[in-house]
């Protein structure tokens, strides 16, 4: 047994003691996806989370539990009465993104492992990789991540074109913070520039981008047109865009209910981007598409 | 065992029934989720909302992560109905 199985198989042991109904995903991402994702997910947990005995692998785990959980619980909500449970921003910002707590403790650990634990975000992280950042005709000088939450994103850009620089916004600090912690471990946090704030008050940029990055911000806004048109101006003609949304989907702090990638689609060639070629990755299967949660992405040019 | 805990065993087999379709379900303490072949966290999660329905309660997140057996589930559902009138 490899180094990173060693650690992947105490990191699921803990998942089932103490998230035991959360840790059937441990066992199925890893029969699905293999050895170099368990390097992978390995790799994150040491570098972000530090040593077992501080206490960092449990409270990762435990944050993961408790976003499965509100994803599940608010999806059951959207289950039982079409819409999502909130619809002002103002409110998830002051009940989520300003709450230490939440965010450091939960939110962020938890979104941070979705992406490797939820078979359709690691498929989507996948699709990023091999089907937008290698395909780029150009490595690209400048590109923003506008809504950066665990900067994921962000440092795969960054690693991927070893010249780039980046800008990255978000509204809440925390998600900064745990960005610039995870950017730090992955030795590339020099070529990266902060903005915290509202985007629609904030100075987006215009026009300095080879390459926009929007990762499952769209549904977490009251006007994802006018954001799409700030992502639209922030890159250069000829610059690509890489946007994605949730659709279907309840969480906590999910406001804008889109209820097919075709109105996304719709939305970004509204305000200008052309559409290249999109991708669309189910939860799971067997409930009915209009309760399905999906996240559909597309890369688009200016 | 008092009468009163004897009903709220009953009414969380009765949840259990209607969330896993099998209205022959028998629980004890040490019902787990390997007993249940269908007992994953997408049922899990339907069986809470259930339960916070028929109780009129609210499980915190941590109470709903670290459940693991049915006798944790008693454990809880006594402290929260503790005091009140069931």
């Amino acid at each position: 047994m490899s180094g990173a199985e060693v650690i992947y198989e105490r990191l699921s042991e803990l998942a089932r003691t103490h998230s035991y109904f959360f840790s059937d995903i441990w066992k199925r991402s890893r029969e699905e996806f293999g050895p170099g994702w368990i390097e992978e997910i390995v790799d994150n947990v040491v570098r972000l989370f530090g040593l077992e005995e501080d206490g960092g692998w449990l409270a990762a785990i435990q944050g993961y539990a408790e976003f499965a959980l509100d994803a599940m619980r608010n999806q059951k909500f959207f289950e039982a009465n079409g819409r999502y449970r909130w619809n002002r921003l103002s409110e998830i910002q002051r009940n989520y993104y300003d709450n230490e707590d939440h965010m450091m403790k939960n939110y962020l650990p938890g979104m941070y492992l979705s992406h490797y634990l939820w078979p359709h975000h690691f498929k989507l992280l996948t699709f990023f990789r091999q089907g937008v950042l290698a395909r780029l005709e150009q490595p690209p000088t400048v590109f923003c991540d506008v809504g950066i939450g665990t900067g994921l994103y962000s440092r795969e850009v960054l690693r991927a074109f070893p010249k780039v620089r980046g800008k990255g916004f978000d509204i809440s600090e925390y998600s900064v913070a745990f960005t610039r912690k995870m950017l730090s471990a992955y030795g590339v946090l020099d070529r990266y520039e902060f903005i915290v704030g509202d985007i629609f008050s904030t100075d987006p940029s215009p026009a300095i981008a080879d390459l926009v990055v929007s990762q499952e911000v769209l549904e977490h806004l009251e006007d994802p047109e006018r954001f799409c048109r700030i992502l639209y101006e922030c890159a250069k003609v000829g610059g690509k865009g890489y946007i994605t949304a949730a659709i279907n989907a309840g969480h906590s702090d999910h406001i804008y209910l889109f209820r097919s990638p075709e109105e996304v689609h719709s939305l970004l060639t509204k305000v200008g981007w052309r559409v290249l070629r999109s991708r669309a990755e189910l939860a799971y299967s067997g409930k009915p598409m209009p309760i399905t949660p999906c996240v559909a992405a597309f890369v688009c040019e200016k | 065992m008092t009468t009163e805990e004897v009903e709220v065993r009953n009414r969380v087999e009765k949840v259990f029934r209607e969330v896993f379709e099998d209205a022959e379900l028998v629980m004890s303490e040490k019902t787990t989720a390997a007993d249940i072949p269908t007992w994953d966290s997408l049922t899990h999660i339907s069986l809470i909302l259930a339960l916070e329905e028929e109780f009129g309660i609210e499980f915190t997140s941590l109470e709903v992560t670290s459940m693991s057996c049915v006798g944790d589930l008693f454990v809880l559902l006594e402290e929260k109905l503790d005091g009140r009138v069931r």
